[in-house]
């Protein structure tokens, strides 16, 4: 997993972060039981606050991503140990919401959102087979 | 959270000129706070009234539980303070700086002031004169991070440093802040450093505490919105949260703060053909508070009249 931010992209640091984490867990670049570095060798890595990490830590543990064990450090959750089934689908609605407001405001129709979504789909399939395979 | 720092109505005067007005500020403890302003925005008068050496005109400044103009020496050995420019005895080696420093400081760690010559590679024999600039700011950082200090103040310490010295500035800061109840108050112009390492930030200008939240609060609040109209883009907007506004043809571009669905739906009634929302970079926020705040004030108040 290679780990960086951007001080110059728009998205704020710990989004950009949040979002890498995740997406290495999706894309099976983080794989189930994986150790995160500690907060400290990944504060020093990327040179950002220390606090950021750590919240980020606890919000993707809340959402049932990552699991700290005491003194032991942090890993990625196995699928046993994730949100709801119920739980997982509101958290990708709201962000599907997001997308859907966009679209309309770009002027484009729920068909093109499907064709869209289904092309995405697609290619992060791609992805995940070079990580996983 | 308790406040490591704290001033309530700030108002001083230099002669009849204003340099800080009403500022409330609060620096809790753990934080890593970047204060940033323009040049002569008011951002050292603060800080030196923070650490005693200026009285205000108005208002209030504690520093670790103590009124800032009456600071206890117990509660100043606390503290550590970088002024701009590194101020040091040129003629002086480093250890005789050693020598000199620490009888002031009953925490003083020799372990930690042996440590950081040793990693900045600093020979305790050299006459502090002959160092380079860069070196000599890592000096007065040893000496200021021996003292462990539970807040640490530096005014733009990074000021002319090249990138390779800059980065182990922020990287002995965030050894620091690691370190139980410590707390870094600090100014700078270079705002992608800032945005790597502060949580909380303070906007100031022209005397004034624009901004004072959690970085992320800012970043969450602060849009950019691109509006697209197919005809004559609306010439007033009744925008209380714009804070620039820049026009392109039919295009505008605002910043906003406080952006929300609220305020997404009444910029929709506008009814623009396209309207996008971006989020902004620290570098673009400071941009948009500083140099378009006032105009759009002023052109403001010009319509009122």
């Amino acid at each position: 997993m290679h780990w960086a931010v951007d001080p110059q992209a728009g998205e704020p640091i710990y989004r950009q972060l949040m979002g890498q984490i995740k997406r290495g867990i999706a894309t099976g670049a983080l794989a189930a039981g994986a150790k995160l570095p500690s907060v400290r060798d990944l504060a020093k890595l990327l040179v950002i606050n220390p606090n950021t990490i750590v919240k980020i830590y606890t919000e993707l543990e809340r959402e049932g991503l990552l699991l700290t064990r005491r003194g032991l450090g942090t890993f990625v959750a196995g699928a046993s140990t994730r949100l709801s089934r119920a739980e997982r689908e509101r958290l990708v609605s709201q962000r599907l919401d997001g997308a859907i407001v966009e679209a309309v405001n770009l002027g484009l129709t729920a068909a093109d959102l499907h064709r869209l979504l289904a092309a995405r789909c697609a290619r992060f399939d791609c992805e995940r087979e070079k990580n996983v395979g | 959270m308790a406040d490591a720092a704290a001033v309530r109505g700030l108002t001083r005067y230099f002669g009849d000129h204003c340099v800080l007005n009403g500022v409330d500020l609060r620096l809790p403890v753990g934080s890593i706070y970047g204060l940033l302003g323009r040049n002569g925005a008011g951002k050292t008068t603060l800080i030196k009234i923070l650490l005693g050496f200026l009285r205000p005109t108005r208002g209030t400044a504690s520093l670790l539980g103590s009124p800032a103009d009456r600071l206890p020496l117990a509660v100043r050995a606390r503290v550590g303070y970088l002024a701009e420019g590194h101020h040091l005895y040129g003629s002086m080696t480093i250890d005789e700086h050693y020598r000199f420093t620490k009888p002031f400081y009953p925490r003083w760690s020799d372990d930690a002031y042996r440590r950081l010559l040793a990693y900045y590679e600093l020979q305790p024999k050299r006459r502090v004169g002959t160092l380079s600039r860069g070196q000599q700011a890592q000096v007065s950082l040893v000496l200021c991070l021996a003292t462990q200090p539970e807040l640490l103040i530096m005014d733009d310490p990074t000021l002319g440093l090249d990138p390779a010295v800059r980065r182990e500035f922020l990287d002995s800061m965030i050894t620091l802040i690691q370190q139980e109840g410590r707390t870094i108050l600090f100014s700078s112009h270079i705002l992608g450093d800032v945005e790597r390492i502060a949580d909380h930030i303070g906007i100031i200008e022209q005397g004034e505490l624009l901004v004072d939240c959690p970085l992320a609060t800012l970043q969450e609040r602060v849009r950019c919105v691109t509006m697209t109209f197919a005809g004559e883009p609306p010439a007033g907007m009744d925008v209380p949260e714009l804070l620039a506004v820049r026009r392109v043809e039919r295009t505008l571009h605002l910043t906003v703060t406080r952006y929300d669905a609220d305020l997404h739906a009444r910029l929709a009634m506008l009814q623009p053909a396209t309207l996008e929302v971006q989020q902004m970079n620290l570098e673009e926020i400071f941009l948009a508070y500083t140099s378009d705040y006032r105009r759009l004030a002023q052109q403001r108040s010009a319509a009122c009249l």
